[in-house]
């Protein structure tokens, strides 16, 4: 006895009136991100960090801004490799996805949107801490030294939503240009050695004003505030906060013009490189008022509340 | 009869071989089989056809329009299927979520239609079962079908497959078969392969490319037709043959210009007129060296 299969007909379908890709892509790209291991790892890695280091956190009153750049080290920096990983995934597809009407520019714009998956990560993280500051722990005012409240909110959103959204759109940007073996790591050791050397370096001792003012916050994830070495009193360091945050915005802006660039063309690839002219000068500027603004001086505040000026 | 594709005076040089050289071709409606040896130039010509490829010189007409005008691409995009010779697919995708994202680039933006269309495809090649399945688990024949199926999303007009049927079992073959003589039934279609008998069963005109040049144009039937009075059966084989090998019946399946006399000729296959027209290329070749030699 013989038995045949009733085959679908290959009836000619249409898919409806054509809509802008991104939407739909952009949802795929969300969960593809939210799914990847290396954000899941290294996010799951900050809250049990954070759990298992409570106790020694709480009786530290020098540790929550310290404590800050732990997002952009569990939230950012895996995003930044997760982002990278998934901009390449489909680099051995790639001839087939070109064959396809949605452009290369749609496809990363929709890549650079999953960014909102690490940003919710970040603002959750932000969430705790603002609840952990105001009823678990008892953070004293000598403490943010001579940082404004809203100081205070640019700090803590620069190193937290900012860091974790840059990650990402670097790590799109890393992923259209760099084509080579091993090239995650490199971003990785890219970003790390960058903002070690500026932090290390360019320290407030031993260090020439002229240089330590401009060249200091030349990082992603910036400090405003250093508990003094001995642990009596509070460093408020130089340039302004909001500057410093306006200037991340822009970083990050540049990192998802880089990465629309590949493969853009005609009246797209015009407007990408206007937009990035902007960009930049945007950068220039407000990196430029981030360290000529704000503290002009290093300020040393103690627990009795009286504060000294600290060279440069 | 209309021409969904055309390729006039095409070029398209890698460093100093001429993958396409001069290529003329103009494609109606029905399956086009694409034979020739590795580096003929079959995988570039495809390319070209799929708008991944820019020839060096020439000019390329695909569905009406000019694939070197940006919109015009897109829009040839729209009504484009392409199934490549190699495809690594991304990690972790099951065969469903790789031919949906394939169908989002598509533009099939809204879901409940997008995911019966992708539904639709998966089933035209027989992987309904296997849908929710890693692609990384699959074998290499359900993996070509996965590349099969994104490559039929929306039945396209201009559909361009390289080696569809490589990887895949006689069952599997016969059915993908079917598939495709009901998608040409109102699509232009493409298949490059090495299968002759492929060839012979679906497509109603055959091109035979080498060295970038196109060596034969016409129906299977004038290709075979080419290699009537020139196969025949022999207990040995003939050394003058081009081609010569001992079937399952023990006797000598010999293919050649030089038919010995009292030699029981038989009925040519696709394969052989294939054998013959290589093998007389090649001769020309072999004599034009030697002539240039000599000289």
């Amino acid at each position: 006895m013989s038995t045949t299969t009733a085959r679908p007909r290959a009836t000619r379908a249409e898919p409806g009136p054509v809509r802008s890709t991104i939407g739909p892509l952009a949802r795929l790209e969300i969960v593809r991100l939210a799914r990847h291991p290396v954000l899941v790892g290294g996010a799951l890695f900050g809250l049990v960090s954070v759990v298992a280091s409570y106790e020694e956190i709480q009786d530290d009153a020098t540790g929550d801004l310290q404590g800050l750049p732990v997002t952009a080290l569990t939230v950012g920096l895996p995003a930044m490799v997760a982002a990278h990983l998934l901009a390449r995934s489909f680099d051995r597809t790639d001839e087939l996805v070109e064959s396809a009407p949605t452009s290369r520019v749609s496809r990363t714009g929709s890549q650079c949107l999953s960014a909102v998956v690490p940003a919710a990560l970040a603002v959750v993280w932000l969430v705790l801490f603002a609840v952990a500051q105001r009823w678990l722990w008892t953070t004293p005012e000598w403490m943010y030294g001579t940082l404004s409240h809203a100081d205070l909110w640019a700090v803590v959103i620069g190193n937290t939503v900012l860091a974790a959204v840059g990650g990402t759109l670097l790590g799109v940007a890393a992923g259209r240009w760099w084509h080579f073996r091993g090239s995650s790591i490199a971003l990785l050791l890219t970003v790390a050695v960058w903002t070690l050397t500026v932090m290390s370096v360019f320290s407030p001792v031993g260090t020439p004003e002229a240089w330590y003012r401009w060249v200091r916050l030349f990082t992603p994830v910036g400090g405003f505030n250093n508990p003094a070495p001995d642990g009596n009193g509070s460093d408020t360091l130089t340039g302004s906060p909001w500057w410093y945050l306006a200037w991340l915005v822009t970083l990050c802006a540049l990192a998802a013009i880089a990465a629309l660039l590949k493969g853009s063309e005609g009246t797209s690839r015009r407007r990408l490189v206007r937009l990035g002219a902007a960009a930049l000068a945007a950068s220039v500027l407000t990196y430029g008022l981030a360290a000529a603004g704000g503290n002009s001086q290093v300020v040393r505040t103690f627990p009795d509340g009286h504060s000294v000026v600290l060279t440069p | 009869m209309t021409t969904t594709a055309s390729l006039d005076a095409v070029s398209k040089h890698y460093r100093s071989v001429a993958a396409l050289d001069r290529v003329d071709l103009a494609l109606s409606p029905g399956i086009t089989g694409l034979l020739g040896p590795n580096g003929a130039g079959k995988t570039t010509m495809l390319r070209v056809m799929a708008t991944v490829l820019r020839p060096d010189a020439g000019s390329v007409r695909l569905l009406g329009r000019d694939p070197t005008d940006p919109e015009a691409r897109t829009e040839i995009r729209r009504r484009l299927g392409y199934q490549p010779q190699e495809l690594g697919f991304p990690r972790g995708f099951s065969a469903f979520a790789f031919v949906n994202y394939m169908a989002v680039l598509k533009e099939w933006t809204d879901r409940d239609a997008r995911t019966a269309e992708v539904r639709r495809a998966l089933e035209l090649v027989g992987l309904g079962d296997v849908a929710t399945k890693r692609i990384s688990r699959l074998s290499g024949g359900q993996r070509r079908r996965v590349a099969l199926a994104q490559a039929l999303l929306g039945t396209p007009e201009l559909l361009v497959l390289d080696e569809p049927t490589t990887g895949l079992d006689p069952e599997q073959r016969a059915s993908l078969r079917g598939v495709l003589a009901d998608i040409a039934a109102s699509s232009t279609m493409v298949i490059s392969t090495h299968q002759t008998e492929d060839v012979a069963a679906l497509c109603n005109r055959v091109v035979v490319l080498d060295a970038g040049r196109v060596h034969f144009d016409g129906t299977v039937p004038e290709l075979v037709s080419l290699a009537a009075g020139k196969v025949w059966m022999a207990h040995d084989p003939d050394p003058s043959a081009l081609a010569s090998w001992r079937t399952a019946s023990g006797r000598h399946r010999n293919v050649g210009e030089h038919v010995p006399t009292g030699a029981k000729l038989v009925e040519p296959s696709l394969e052989d007129a294939y054998l013959l027209l290589r093998g007389a290329r090649d001769e020309a070749s072999h004599d034009r060296h030697t002539t240039e030699v000599a000289s």
